[in-house]
C-alpha cells in the first residue's frame, strides 16, 4: 500500500478554516481510496479518524524529515515549503497544492502601506510562489481558471518545457484540479433566528443573506442601492449582513472609511438602516450558522471587478451551495463563472450593475417556492462536488507516484 | 586634417589642470589609437596649469596641439572654449587622469554613425586596473541627480557589453557632434563642476537628439582625487545646486512647479538628516516645551543643500533665461523623455532610511505630475510580422482589419515585411525588411503609439526604447505551440530553442506598456506569465485594479458586412465535386496540432455509401513557406487519403485560397470542421477558421476543448466530438448533412454571435488605449531594489556588531550619537509610514 503523507500549514481541529478543512477531507477521502494516509498538522488536534494517522509537525524540520522519509509520496500546501524549504530537496515525489494566488490577494490587503513597502511585499510573495512552482513534481489547484493562471506561471518559470510536455501533452500530469467539495453532513435547522425573531424582520419577509466579512474588495454599496430600488415595489425584501463585528460609529476623519463603515453609512443615507438593511454585529456561533443560512431566501455576494476575484472561489458561495440557497452574485470570479452560472444556481450579474442586481433580486423574490425550484440543481452540484471525486487526480498520482519529467536526475 | 572624407574628423580634447604626473600615460595611450592619423587630432586643453604641464607635453608629445587657457575656467567653460576652437566633425572630452584602449576612438565614432539623431556616445570607464566599474551606464532621478550604474562593482571583460541608449554620458570620456554641441549651448558654464554632463544629456534628448553607450570604447580612470583635497562642502553644494539648476532648466511648464516643490522638500530633508539633530527637539507638544536644550555642534555638510538654494536665488535671472531658451527649442515632451528612462526616476540619491522614507511619503501624497501622461495618439503604427497581400493568413488578416477599424479614429500606418501587394483607401501600407531596424525606424519616428506582435521585439529591440507607448499583441500562446512545432527535433536542440524562446517571451512581457490577447482564457494564462515577470504589482494594480489596463482581450473579429458569394468555386467547379454534392470544408491550414487524419478516416467510411459527400481542405501549410514551412501533417494527410483511396475522389486538397475569395468557399460549403489533437495548445488557441464559419453561418463539427468551439456548441451551432473519435465524427457528419434546413434554422444564432465578433467591437480596448495612451506605471520600479527593506532601520540583532564598530571607531561618544540616531530614525520611519505626521 502506498504511504501518502499530507502536510497542512493550517491547523486541523474541531474548529478550522478553509485550508484546514481541505486537508482533513483530502486525507479522509484518500484513505477511503485505500491508501495508508498520514496527516501532519501544525497543532495538537482533538480530531481523529479511523483511516488517518494524525501527526503534529509543529513546523519542526527534524520531526517532519522523519515522517517524510517514511512516506512514498507527500502532498503539501505550498506555504509549508516557505517554512521548511528543505522539503524541496527531498528525493520523493512531491505534490504541491497551490490554491490561492497570494501574489494577487496581497495587492488589496496591503493597499494602505507605503508604495515601496508594497512593492517589496509583492516581490517577496512572488519569490515564495516561484520557489513552490520550481520544486513540485505534481501540482493541484482549485479550479480550471486557476489552472490556466498557474500554467502561465509554470510556463514563465520554465516548468512547461519539452520534457514535461513530452510526458503529457495536456500537462494534466504536471498540474490538475482538486476543487473544494461539500461536507457530507447536511445543514440542520434547530431554531428560528431571523424571521419573526429579529426586530424588523417578519415571518413572511424575503431575506437576502450576506454571509461573510465585508472586506475592501467587496461591493456592498451597489447591492444596497439595488435593494433601495427593489423595496419600492417589494417592501418585504430585507438584506442581512452576517459579518464579523467591526468597530462602528467611530468615524475617525483622519482614517479612510472601511467598506463596512461605508455600507452602514450608505444604508443610513438611503433610509434603509434597520428597516431593510440589517447588520449582525459580533460572531454567529459556528453551530448556529446553519439556522441563518436555512432561514434566508437568497444568498448574495457582490464585489468589484478586481483582478484578485478572477481566480477566487469564495467560501461564502460554498456555504450557500451547502445550504441550497439560490443566489444573486457578481460575476467574473471563478466561483460564479464556474459553478453558479453553469449549474444555474441563481443569477450572475456584472460587477457594479445596480439595475441588473435589482432586476435579478425582484425576479427571484417573485418566484414562488424558490428553494424548491432550485433544489434539483443543488442536488446535481452536491453529487458532483464530493471529496471522493475531488481527490481523483491525487489518487491517480499516488497510485503511480513519480518525479516530474524535468526533475529527474 | 585631410585623408578619406568618408571617415569623420575628430578632436580629442584632454582637459588638464596641474595634472602633469598623469598626462604621459594618457597621451601615450592616445598615440596608440587605431583611428586614422590624418582624421583626428589630439589637443591638450590646459586650464591655467602652473606645474609645467604645457612644457612637459611640448617636449614629450610634440604633435599634440595645445589650447591654453589663461586660468582655470573649470570643466564646462574650459571644454566649451576648446570645442569652439576646433573645426572637426566630432569632439571628444577626456579627463587627463585616464588612459584609453586603442579601439576607444573608433568605437565611439562607430556608435554615433548609426543614425542622424545619435550625436553623443559615452565610453565604458573602468578603474585603473580594469577590475571595477566606473561608468557603464547612467540613471537619472526625477529631481535631477545623475547616478552611475553599478559604480564600484567587480568587472570582467564582456560585462555590460550591450549597446543602449543613455540619459547622459559621463563627461570624463565622451564623444559628441561638435556643431550640435555648440548649437545646444555646450556644457553649462555656471555649473563649474558636477552634473554638467547630466544637464547636457537631458538637453540633447529634449532637442530631439540621443546619446548611446559605446561598450567597446574603454577608458581606464586613475582617480587623482583633486576634489578629495578640497573640503567636501564645495562638492556637496555644487551637486545640490546643479541638480536644482538642471530641473529648473529642463522640465516643461506643466511639470516644473510640482517637481521643484518636491525637489526642494527633499533637499531640506537631506539637510535635516545630515544635521544629525533630533527632530523631536523641535516639536512643540502639549507637554510643554522640549525639556532638553542641547548645544548644537552642526556639521557644515548639513548646510550644503540650503546654501545651494541660496546660490540659486542669486543666479535666478540667468537661470530662467537659459530655461526660456531651452524650452523654446524643445522637440520632445517630458513624458517622452521619462518614458525611456523611467527606470531611474524614483531612485533616491541618498540611502539614509529617514530620507528614503521621506521620499516615498512625499510621492505617496503628491504623485509625480503628468510625466507619464502621453499625448493622445494621432498616428498609430501597426507592425505586422506576416505577409500582407492578396493572400493573407490569420495574423495578417488581424492586423489588416485592426488597421481598418483604428483608421476610423486615428491616422494609421500598417507596416509589413517585404513589399505589401495590397493597398487601402483608409490607411497607409508600408513595407520593411525583416531583421533590418533601419528600414522601419522612420515609421517608428513619426508615430505616437506602436502596436505589434509581441515577438517582433526580438527583431526590433529598438522598440523598447523609443519612449512611445507600446501595445504588444499576444493573440497566440506561441510558446506552447512551439512545444508541438519543435517536437520532432533532437532533445538538446529542442530544449535550447524552447529556452531561448521563453527568455525572449519573458523579456517581452517585462517591457510592454499594454497587452492584448485573444480570449479570456488566454488572459488568465498571460496573467500568470505576467505575474512571474513582476508586472502584477502595486503600481499596475493602482492603475487599474481589474488589470484590464495591463492586459485586455481583443479576439479575432469579423467584417461588419455579410460574406458575398462572388463566383462559383467548388460545386460544379472543382474537378470531382458535382453541383449536387455535399461539401465539408476544412477552413484553414493543416498545422501540426490539427487532426485531419480522423476526418479522412471518417470520410473513407462514409464515401462508399454516400458518394455525394466531399471533403475539401482550403489550405495546406502557409502559402508563403518563408513564414512557416509546410508541416509534416500535410504529407501525412495526403498519404492517408491516398492509402484509403479517397484522394481526389472524396477528399480534395486546395491550394491556399485568396483572402477575398474565401467567402465564396464558405458559402458553398454545407458543413465546417475543426478537429485537433489533445494538447495544451488547444486550451488557449483561438481558431479563426471557426470565426469564418460563424460569419458564413456554417454549422460545424468540432473537437471539444477549444474556446471558440465550446462557444459554438453552447450556442447550439456546432456538434462536439471527442478527440480522435472516428465514429463520432462519422455520425455527426452524416446527421448534420442530412438535415436539409440546418443552415436556415441556425442562421439567427449565427447572426447574433457574428455581431459580438465584429472587428469594430472587438478592437475597442485598443481604440480606448490610443485615445489616452499611457506608459507602464510600474517601469520606474523595475530597477529600484526593493528586496532590501530600504525604509527600515537595521534589525535589532545587527545592533551589537554595529555598537562595537562605533565604539572602536569613535569611542563612547560616537556610540552614544549612533544609538540616539537609531532611535530617532525608528520614530521617524514609523511616523512616515503611518502617514500620521505633524
Amino acid at each position: 500500500v502506498t504511504k501518502v503523507l499530507l502536510i497542512s500549514a493550517d491547523n486541523v481541529d474541531v474548529k478550522m478554516a478553509g485550508p484546514g478543512i481541505r486537508y482533513w477531507e483530502m486525507a479522509n477521502a484518500l484513505s477511503r481510496h485505500g491508501f495508508d494516509v498520514t496527516l501532519a498538522v501544525p497543532n495538537r488536534t482533538r480530531l481523529s479518524s479511523p483511516g488517518v494517522t494524525v501527526f503534529t509537525h509543529g513546523f519542526d524540520p527534524r520531526k517532519t524529515q522523519s515522517i517524510v522519509q517514511a512516506s512514498d509520496v507527500f502532498i503539501l500546501q505550498g506555504y509549508v515549503l516557505f517554512y521548511m524549504p528543505f522539503l524541496g530537496q527531498v528525493d520523493k515525489p512531491m505534490v504541491v497544492d497551490i490554491y490561492g494566488p497570494i501574489v494577487l490577494e496581497n495587492l488589496e490587503n496591503n493597499a494602505s502601506l507605503d508604495i515601496a513597502e508594497r512593492h517589496r511585499v509583492n516581490r517577496r510573495d512572488l519569490s515564495v510562489l516561484a520557489d513552490q512552482l520550481s520544486v513540485g513534481d505534481f501540482f493541484v489547484c482549485a479550479s480550471t481558471r486557476q489552472r490556466d493562471f498557474w500554467l502561465g506561471m509554470l510556463t514563465a518559470l520554465g516548468r512547461v518545457n519539452p520534457a514535461t510536455y513530452r510526458r503529457d501533452r495536456m500537462l494534466d500530469d504536471l498540474i490538475d484540479i482538486v476543487p473544494f467539495a461539500l461536507p457530507d453532513v447536511r445543514p440542520q435547522h434547530t431554531r428560528d433566528v431571523l424571521k419573526g425573531v429579529w426586530p424588523g424582520i417578519e415571518r413572511q419577509d424575503k431575506v437576502l443573506l450576506w454571509g461573510g466579512g465585508i472586506w475592501e474588495w467587496f461591493d456592498p454599496l451597489t447591492l444596497i442601492g439595488a435593494v433601495h430600488r427593489v423595496v419600492q415595489t417589494h417592501p418585504s425584501v430585507k438584506l442581512v449582513f452576517i459579518c464579523k463585528g467591526h468597530p462602528t460609529a467611530e468615524l475617525n476623519d483622519a482614517l479612510p472609511m472601511t467598506m463596512y463603515e461605508k455600507a452602514v453609512q450608505t444604508s443610513k443615507e438611503l433610509g434603509l438602516y434597520a428597516r431593510h438593511v440589517f447588520f449582525h454585529e459580533g460572531w454567529v456561533p459556528y453551530e448556529e450558522r446553519a439556522n441563518y443560512w436555512l432561514e434566508a431566501d437568497i444568498g448574495v455576494s457582490t464585489h468589484f471587478d478586481y483582478v484578485e476575484n478572477l481566480f477566487s472561489f469564495r467560501t461564502r458561495l460554498l456555504d450557500y451551495i451547502w445550504a441550497g440557497l439560490p443566489m444573486v452574485v457578481s460575476g467574473r470570479d471563478s466561483g460564479s463563472e464556474e459553478i453558479v452560472r453553469p449549474y444555474g444556481l441563481g443569477h450572475v450579474v456584472a460587477p457594479g450593475d445596480r439595475e441588473g442586481l435589482a432586476r435579478a433580486i425582484a425576479e427571484m423574490v417573485e418566484t414562488p417556492d424558490l428553494r424548491e425550484t432550485y433544489r434539483p440543481r443543488f442536488e446535481r452540484v452536491r453529487a458532483q462536488f464530493t471529496w471522493e471525486k475531488a481527490v481523483e487526480p491525487l489518487v491517480a498520482f499516488c497510485r503511480h507516484p513519480r518525479r516530474a519529467a524535468d526533475r529527474t536526475q | 586634417m585631410n585623408g578619406d572624407d568618408s571617415i569623420p574628423t575628430v578632436s580629442v580634447l584632454v582637459l588638464n589642470c596641474n595634472d602633469k604626473p598623469y598626462l604621459s600615460a594618457c597621451l601615450a595611450s592616445l598615440h596608440e589609437l587605431d583611428y586614422p592619423r590624418d582624421r583626428h587630432e589630439i589637443a591638450l586643453v590646459d586650464n591655467g596649469s602652473t606645474d609645467g604641464s604645457i612644457e612637459h607635453v611640448r617636449e614629450r608629445f610634440p604633435t599634440v596641439r595645445i589650447i591654453a587657457h589663461p586660468q582655470n575656467y573649470g570643466f564646462s567653460r574650459g571644454n566649451n572654449l576648446a570645442a569652439q576652437q576646433c573645426d572637426s566633425q566630432y569632439v571628444v572630452f577626456l579627463n587627463s587622469d585616464t588612459r584609453v584602449e586603442p579601439a576607444w576612438l573608433s568605437e565611439l565614432v562607430r556608435a554615433v554613425s548609426s543614425d542622424e539623431k545619435t550625436v553623443c556616445a559615452g565610453s565604458k570607464i573602468l578603474s585603473r586596473d580594469g577590475k571595477t566599474v566606473d561608468f557603464v551606464g547612467s540613471r537619472l532621478n526625477f529631481y535631477g541627480h545623475g547616478l552611475s550604474i553599478d559604480y564600484g562593482a567587480a568587472y570582467k571583460p564582456g560585462d555590460y557589453d550591450h549597446e543602449r541608449l543613455l540619459p547622459f554620458a559621463c563627461g570624463g570620456s565622451m564623444l559628441i557632434d561638435r556643431e550640435v554641441f555648440l548649437s545646444v549651448g555646450g556644457f553649462d558654464e555656471d555649473y563649474f563642476a558636477y552634473f554638467e554632463d547630466v544637464d547636457l544629456g537631458w538637453r540633447l534628448w529634449l532637442m530631439g537628439y540621443q546619446t548611446v553607450f559605446a561598450p567597446r570604447a574603454i577608458t581606464y580612470h586613475h582617480h587623482h582625487g583633486h576634489w578629495r583635497k578640497r573640503p567636501d562642502i564645495h562638492r556637496l553644494t555644487l551637486l545640490e545646486r546643479n541638480a536644482l539648476c538642471t530641473i529648473i532648466k529642463n522640465y516643461g511648464d506643466e511639470n516644473l512647479d510640482r517637481i521643484l516643490s518636491l525637489a526642494l522638500m527633499l533637499a531640506v530633508e537631506r539637510a535635516v538628516v545630515d544635521s544629525e539633530l533630533n527632530p523631536d527637539e523641535f516639536r512643540y507638544d502639549f507637554q510643554g516645551l522640549s525639556a532638553r536644550r542641547t548645544r548644537a555642534n552642526l556639521p557644515k555638510a548639513a548646510f550644503c543643500p540650503l546654501m545651494a538654494v541660496d546660490q540659486l536665488i542669486d543666479g535666478l535671472p540667468r537661470l530662467l533665461e537659459k530655461r526660456r531658451q531651452i524650452q523654446a527649442m524643445r522637440r520632445q515632451s517630458d513624458g517622452e523623455f521619462w518614458a525611456r528612462f523611467a527606470e531611474g526616476m524614483l531612485l533616491p540619491n541618498r540611502t539614509e532610511p529617514p530620507f528614503v522614507a521621506a521620499q516615498s511619503a512625499l510621492l505617496r501624497n503628491w504623485p509625480l505630475p503628468g510625466v507619464f501622461e502621453q499625448r493622445a495618439c494621432s498616428s498609430l503604427l501597426i507592425i505586422c510580422h506576416d505577409t500582407i497581400g492578396q493572400k493573407m493568413a490569420g495574423p495578417a488578416i488581424r492586423y489588416w482589419e485592426l488597421a481598418r477599424v483604428l483608421s476610423q479614429h486615428f491616422e494609421v500606418t500598417l507596416a509589413a515585411p517585404g513589399t505589401p501587394a495590397r493597398e487601402s483607401a483608409d490607411f497607409q501600407v508600408c513595407g520593411y525588411r525583416r531583421m533590418d531596424p533601419d528600414s522601419i525606424a522612420p515609421l517608428i519616428e513619426r508615430s505616437d503609439v506602436i502596436l505589434t506582435f509581441a515577438y517582433m521585439l526580438n527583431e526590433l529591440p529598438i522598440l523598447e526604447n523609443v519612449g512611445k507607448p507600446l501595445i504588444l499583441d499576444l493573440y497566440d500562446p506561441y510558446v506552447l505551440e512551439n512545444l508541438e512545432t519543435f517536437g520532432a527535433l533532437p532533445d538538446r536542440e529542442q530544449n535550447e530553442k524552447h529556452e531561448a524562446f521563453l527568455a525572449a517571451l519573458n523579456h517581452q512581457l517585462a517591457v510592454g506598456d499594454f497587452f492584448v490577447c485573444a480570449s479570456e482564457r488566454q488572459r488568465h494564462f498571460w496573467l500568470g506569465m505576467l505575474a512571474v515577470n513582476q508586472r502584477i504589482n502595486p503600481s499596475t494594480y493602482d492603475h487599474d485594479k481589474s488589470m484590464r489596463k495591463l492586459i485586455d482581450v481583443v479576439p479575432f473579429g469579423l467584417p461588419s458586412r455579410p460574406p458575398r458569394h462572388r463566383k462559383q468555386v467548388l460545386k460544379g467547379k472543382w474537378p470531382g465535386i458535382a453541383e449536387t454534392d455535399k461539401v465539408i470544408l476544412w477552413g484553414g491550414g493543416i498545422w501540426e496540432w490539427f487532426d485531419p487524419l480522423t476526418l479522412i478516416r471518417a470520410i473513407a467510411e462514409i464515401a462508399p455509401r454516400r458518394p455525394d459527400v466531399k471533403l475539401f481542405f482550403m489550405g495546406k501549410g502557409h502559402f508563403d513557406p518563408s513564414v512557416a514551412p509546410e508541416t509534416d501533417m500535410v504529407g501525412r494527410a495526403i498519404r492517408l487519403a491516398k492509402e484509403l483511396g479517397v484522394l481526389d475522389s472524396a477528399v480534395f486538397f486546395g491550394d491556399w485560397v485568396p483572402y477575398d475569395e474565401r467567402e465564396s468557399y464558405l458559402l458553398e460549403a454545407d458543413l465546417g470542421v475543426s478537429l485537433h489533437f489533445e494538447h495544451l495548445e488547444t486550451r488557449f488557441s483561438f481558431r479563426t477558421r471557426l470565426l469564418d464559419y460563424i460569419w458564413a453561418g456554417l454549422p460545424a463539427v468540432v473537437t471539444e476543448g477549444d474556446n471558440l468551439g465550446d462557444l459554438l456548441v453552447r450556442e447550439g451551432l456546432g456538434r462536439r466530438v471527442r478527440c480522435e473519435d472516428v465514429d463520432a465524427v462519422t455520425e455527426a457528419i452524416v446527421e448534420m448533412l442530412d438535415d436539409p434546413n440546418l443552415r436556415q434554422e441556425l442562421a439567427p444564432g449565427f447572426a447574433s454571435l457574428a455581431e459580438r465578433f465584429r472587428w469594430e467591437r472587438v478592437a475597442q480596448p485598443i481604440v480606448e488605449f490610443c485615445q489616452q495612451p499611457w506608459t507602464a506605471p510600474d517601469r520606474p520600479w523595475l530597477d529600484v531594489d526593493v528586496t532590501q527593506p530600504a525604509v527600515k532601520p537595521p534589525p535589532w540583532w545587527t545592533l551589537p556588531a554595529k555598537a562595537w564598530h562605533y565604539l572602536r571607531r569613535g569611542g563612547p561618544a560616537a556610540l552614544w550619537r549612533a544609538a540616539g540616531q537609531y532611535l530617532r530614525w525608528m520614530r521617524i520611519i514609523r511616523r512616515r509610514q503611518s502617514g500620521e505626521g505633524l
